[in-house]
């Protein structure tokens, strides 16, 4: 298995990155109508990276996996998206950075966090065969994309932008799942999934109530709430 | 001296007797002193005066009288009659020429004193119902005249008994008619003359019924048969004090006979009502405070007879 | 053992009527009349357990009902002819002020009678209690029971201001003197470690005779603590404050029966307590002279009183220094001439039995015309005998009982007392001294008697009073006065009767053979008294024959009548005319501080500013109770430490809260430091 990497590795290289591009698109994007899209997009490539993995690896429930992604995480959560973003204003609330020095510390601690994860990564594999590549990066990757995911959620003030932050959180998560439990049941997979979208429904009901209620999707303006 | 009960059954009819005797005296005689006052009194003011039986015709023609009463209470028609009842009751325990008073053996010289109170008691409730404030002015000095003369005649009669080692009458005068004169008992008899004006209601001491200045006091409201029944009380009044004063301080002379000891009784009296009578018509009359002053002194120095009775002189 | 048991439950009936009453208390008529047949139930036992033990002799439980024996005390039960006595005194006045509260409550509008007739049916059973204990510390239990309960009933108006005030001077009074006992008795106990009362006989004579300067400490001691009780001058000042501001239900309790009850401990401890000594003459001495200075400036101070509650409370005063100067007597002559003794302390009981009737009665009486005036200033009353005739009867019958006319009752008790301090006064001239003081007093009595009754029933009306609404009082309220009455009046007709009931109570009292028999002190009459203490009969008195007498002239005073209408006189009442017209109603009256002017003049003077008429100061200045202001400031913990912390309190968790800015993502930037520190925390520990 390893050595049939090589070919495959390189095609999973380059869905990497796309995936990554995409991800930092649609992290930082203001308009979020194209965000959303970006993040469609995102999805789109973690289903053919899911499906290089299943063929890679010659894991067949693998293939089931990028199905069931690609349903939910193309079809079912971008539609969400964007039928509750109609409600609310097309561009997001400023955050507290602005464009240009968020893009820039954004990518700094991108790099400095994968750079890290892929020389470290014997503290977080699980078996011997997580540690080398392709799994090794993988791993690397998903967990930087965690780490974005959570950056859109802590510092973008708009409540719409953090579920799209929590969206990429959790492609993130389903990303490393590949390498941290590749034998997990079909079953478990629908489980959390289905925990995505409920969660990803509530939280986008919340963000228009608050925007009926507060007249903005500014999360700092929640602290209203506490009066 | 003291009444055995052996005796009982013949003491009792005798008592009785004299009971009745004594009611005669003091009710059906008082009157006739009265008037023997009374003519006195013209004597000294150069008048020939009322006939001395005045008294009972004035009696008689206001016993026919209309009773005007100023109050619906039933105290007001009450009280007049039981002054009256009192003080004839008083005379039967007051030894009146005998040596004994007839019930003298059934009540003793306290209970004649309360008995006096509640004569006292009654011409105060008489006034009081009358609703007329001249009459409660009248009462108020009545008791306040009571509250300072009693002391004095209580003292006298203590004074007696403390000698006699007795409080009952008859003892008292056995006594004293067999002791004879001490000192204690002459100071008594001195302190209780002083005080029989008062107690009689005479000049200067008659304030209750001071006529001009409270318009008669506690007689103002009472007229016809009530003011017959205490003029006659005020009357019989006067016959006890002075029979009391008599026969306890004066106790001499004293023969056997019932007959000559009750003569010599009334002579007795009216010589002290004459007395009496003389001082009534000679003097203005006190005002109501100098008279309590002057009790209160009297009472004071009455004292001294007591002090004189128990060591003995 | 069944009279015990019946006494054991009519006491224990009381305690269970206070429950249900406290139940019931907001149904006022079911609440009234369930108290009464609570009271009827216990009067009727007690007064057959009395009647039992005055026939067969005393009773006592066998065992003690509830016993402390590592202290020494025990309850038992112990009723001989004395504590009869006062048992029946108190049910009966108990029975008949309940009887009288069933209407006069509703007076008291605003108050509940939650306080009221619980309080009253506890303040009966300790009362009787009191007299039923034969060991000090339970009879201290009772004592304090029955102080209490009747502070409670004697502040039931609660709306003054006046009225707390006085019933604090009763609360702090006597608990001085409930301390002062304390301290006497806990002398004695130190002596025999009991406190049953025979030990403390003992424990007094050892006293006697080892250290006599301690026993009169302890007899001070106890002296004042009775002597606060029964009102006696100058401890007792807190009746004429206490007893005017109490409904008068409780004013009759209160001077018909507790103030006795100092009396009855004077008696236990000087007379059966002390043994045969010296000290009896002395203590004797202390307490006529107590007993005369109360008598005098008490019926003084009646005297110049306009509040006709007030008039009785001094009166009570005045009546107490009567008994305690008889006591006083009887202690002294005891040794010297134990019939002039014997005479003398009857003639003490007779006085507290005749007392005790009359108070209840005239206090009663003052309720009712309180509860159809509404005032009890004796200046705008008048006139209320036409309106009120059954009223007027009865106060005229407490009037001239207070005042000793005969027949009435208390003729012969101060017959008595005069008897016994005139004649035994001639080897002892103090007592003659006191027995013409008395005497004089009597006369003052009966001035005041007659104050009362002429600002009250006779008279002119006072012109707010509206004629035509004041009716006599209900029924129930005239059936204690009448029942009251014919009591009073029984005891003035029936002597001898009254002084073979009293004599066994004397009898338990002295030493065995100190008291002469009966015959020989008064004669073998049946209705009348012959007697004789100092060899030979020194006084008679018949009340049978007075009223023959009295009845005779007043047959006499009819015939007149009679007389007089033969001869045309008729009756016609006519509008009473003087100063030239027609007065209107209330227009010129003689109004009661005009009676008795010039006598309350030469009993009326000023000390360093207080003003004393009757001998008595006018306005005595009640305590008021304060803290000084240093206390008030620690005992304020709130204010030191409660708000201060809780305040300090409130800011630490103000700041705490500061946390929560209501921003998600600070939460989420909460949850993951803390996921970290957690990792870091459980990578850092060793392992195992």
């Amino acid at each position: 298995m390893v050595e049939d990497i090589g070919a495959g590795g390189d095609l999973i290289i380059t869905l990497y990155l796309i995936h990554f591009a995409f991800s930092l698109l649609a992290a930082e994007l203001r308009n979020l109508k194209w965000s959303i899209v970006a993040i469609t997009i995102q999805s789109l490539f973690l289903t053919s990276i899911l499906a290089t993995f299943a063929n890679i690896a010659a894991n067949p429930s693998l293939y089931w996996w990028s199905l069931t992604s690609l349903i939910t995480k193309v079809i079912i959560i971008p539609l969400l998206l964007l039928l509750y973003i109609r409600q609310l204003p097309t561009a997001e609330t400023r955050p507290w950075l602005g464009t240009a020095p968020s893009v820039a510390a954004m990518f700094i601690l991108v790099v400095i966090f994968y750079s890290f994860l892929h020389t470290n990564v014997e503290f977080i594999a699980p078996t011997l065969q997580a540690a080398v590549e392709p799994a090794r990066s993988n791993l690397a990757l998903s967990l930087t994309i965690c780490a974005l995911g959570l950056w859109v959620l802590l510092l973008r003030k708009d409540a719409a932008k953090a579920v799209i932050g929590l969206v990429l959180l959790e492609n993130g998560v389903h990303l490393s799942l590949v390498t941290l439990a590749p034998t997990l049941p079909e079953t478990t997979i629908i489980g959390i999934i289905t925990n995505v979208i409920i969660t990803v429904w509530l939280l986008l009901y919340l963000a228009g109530r608050i925007f009926q209620t507060l007249g903005t999707t500014d999360t700092a303006t929640l602290s209203e709430l506490k009066h | 001296m003291s009444y055995s009960h052996c005796q009982r059954g013949k003491d009792m009819t005798s008592a009785i007797g004299i009971g009745i005797l004594n009611l005669f005296i003091a009710l059906g005689l008082s009157p006739l002193f009265e008037g023997v006052a009374r003519k006195l009194r013209a004597t000294v003011h150069s008048r020939i005066g009322p006939p001395v039986i005045q008294p009972y015709y004035d009696l008689l023609k206001l016993l026919g009288k209309e009773d005007i009463r100023s109050s619906s209470n039933y105290l007001a028609g009450l009280a007049p009659w039981a002054c009256f009842a009192v003080v004839a009751t008083a005379t039967l325990f007051v030894p009146i020429g005998t040596g004994e008073a007839p019930f003298g053996a059934f009540g003793d010289a306290i209970l004649f004193i309360y008995i006096i109170a509640l004569a006292a008691v009654a011409l105060i409730v008489t006034a009081a119902a009358s609703e007329n404030p001249f009459a409660l002015i009248g009462a108020s000095r009545e008791m306040m005249m009571h509250l300072a003369v009693e002391p004095v005649l209580a003292i006298a009669l203590i004074t007696a008994a403390i000698n006699a080692r007795s409080f009952g009458m008859g003892d008292m005068v056995n006594w004293y008619h067999f002791h004879g004169p001490s000192l204690s008992m002459i100071t008594a008899t001195i302190f209780l003359f002083l005080a029989l004006q008062a107690q009689v209601g005479k000049l200067p001491f008659d304030i209750p019924e001071a006529e001009q200045e409270v318009m008669g006091g506690v007689l103002i409201e009472q007229s016809g048969p009530q003011y017959a029944l205490l003029m006659w009380s005020m009357m019989t009044k006067q016959i006890i004090f002075v029979s009391l004063f008599c026969q306890i301080f004066i106790p001499w002379p004293r023969t056997g006979n019932l007959a000559w000891d009750i003569l010599i009784h009334l002579a007795k009296v009216l010589v002290v009502v004459l007395i009496i009578g003389l001082i009534d018509v000679v003097n203005p009359r006190l005002r109501i405070d100098q008279a309590i002053k002057y009790y209160l002194l009297l009472v004071f120095f009455s004292l001294g007879s007591i002090a004189f009775a128990v060591i003995g002189a | 053992m069944t009279t015990l048991w019946i006494l054991l439950c009519s006491l224990g009936i009381l305690a269970l009527g206070a429950g249900i009453a406290a139940i019931t208390y907001k149904q006022h008529k079911t609440c009234s009349w369930i108290s009464f047949a609570t009271v009827f139930a216990s009067t009727t036992g007690i007064i057959y357990c009395a009647a039992q033990v005055f026939i067969n002799g005393p009773i006592k439980t066998a065992q003690p009902l509830f016993s402390l024996p590592g202290i020494g005390a025990s309850l038992m039960i112990t009723v001989d002819a004395l504590s009869a006595l006062f048992l029946v005194i108190t049910s009966v006045i108990c029975f008949c002020s309940t009887l009288y509260s069933i209407h006069y409550m509703s007076y008291y509008k605003g108050e509940s009678l939650l306080r009221y007739y619980p309080f009253l049916l506890l303040f009966a059973l300790g009362m009787m209690g009191v007299v039923c204990v034969s060991d000090m510390l339970f009879f201290f239990v009772f004592w304090e029971f029955m102080t209490l309960t009747s502070y409670v009933l004697v502040i039931y108006e609660r709306n003054e201001e006046i009225n707390l005030r006085a019933g604090f001077l009763y609360f702090l009074l006597t608990h001085i003197g409930l301390l002062c006992m304390f301290v006497a008795a806990f002398l004695l106990y130190a002596r025999v470690g009991s406190f049953s009362f025979k030990e403390m006989q003992n424990a007094m004579g050892m006293l006697l005779t080892q250290n006599t300067a301690l026993l009169h400490l302890v007899l001070t001691l106890f002296f004042i603590g009775f002597a606060t009780k029964a009102a006696a001058l100058p401890f007792g000042a807190w009746l004429p404050e206490a007893h005017p501001v109490a409904p008068s239900s409780i004013s009759a309790i209160l001077s018909g029966v507790m103030i006795k009850m100092g009396v009855y401990g004077i008696l236990r401890v000087f007379v059966w307590m002390l043994p045969s000594s010296h000290a009896w003459y002395i203590w004797g001495g202390v307490i006529a002279i107590f007993g005369i200075i109360s008598m005098v400036i008490g019926s003084l101070a009646a005297l110049t009183q306009d509040d006709n509650k007030k008039l009785i409370a001094f009166s009570s005063i005045g009546q107490i220094g009567y008994i305690l100067l008889a006591v006083g007597m009887g202690m002294s002559f005891l040794r010297v001439a134990p019939p002039l003794a014997a005479v003398a302390f009857l003639a003490a009981l007779y006085h507290l039995v005749n007392d005790a009737a009359l108070k209840a009665l005239w206090f009663l009486n003052a309720g009712s015309i309180i509860y159809r005036i509404g005032t009890r200033d004796l200046n705008r009353m008048g006139g209320l005998g036409t309106l009120m005739p059954i009223t007027a009867t009865t106060g005229l019958i407490a009037c001239l009982s207070v005042a000793g006319i005969p027949p009435l009752s208390s003729f012969t008790s101060k017959w008595l007392i005069f008897q016994s301090s005139l004649i035994g006064g001639i080897d002892m001239p103090i007592y003659l001294v006191f027995g013409v003081a008395a005497f004089f007093m009597s006369v003052v009595t009966l001035a005041y008697a007659l104050k009362y009754m002429n600002a009250t029933f006779l008279g002119k009306s006072h012109g707010e009073i509206n004629r035509s609404l004041i009716t006599e009082v209900p029924i129930s309220m005239k059936i204690p006065q009448i029942i009251l009455a014919v009591i009073c009046l029984g005891l003035g007709v029936l002597p001898i009767m009254v002084l073979k009931v009293l004599y066994p109570a004397l009898n338990s009292l002295l030493p065995f053979g100190y008291l002469p028999r009966f015959t020989a002190l008064f004669g073998s009459g049946l209705t009348g008294i012959n007697l004789s203490f100092a060899g030979g009969i020194s006084g008679m008195w018949n009340p049978l024959w007075l009223i023959i007498a009295a009845g005779f002239c007043f047959g006499l005073g009819y015939l007149v009548f009679r007389f007089s209408s033969a001869g045309g006189s008729r009756v016609r009442v006519a509008e009473t005319w003087y100063g030239g017209r027609k007065h209107a109603a209330g227009e010129v009256r003689y109004t009661s501080l005009s009676f008795y002017v010039p006598f309350k003049q030469y009993f009326a003077f000023r000390v360093k500013g207080i003003d004393f008429e009757g001998l008595y100061p006018k306005t005595l200045h009640l305590p008021r109770m304060t803290i000084p202001q240093w206390l008030r400031a620690v005992l304020d913990i709130d204010h030191w430490l409660y708000y201060p912390f809780a305040s300090g309190f409130v800011r630490l968790s103000q700041w705490f809260s500061r946390v929560h800015v209501g921003i998600p993502q600070v939460y989420i930037l909460w949850i993951i430091i803390g996921v970290i520190a957690a990792i870091i925390v459980l990578f850092t520990l060793p392992a195992g």
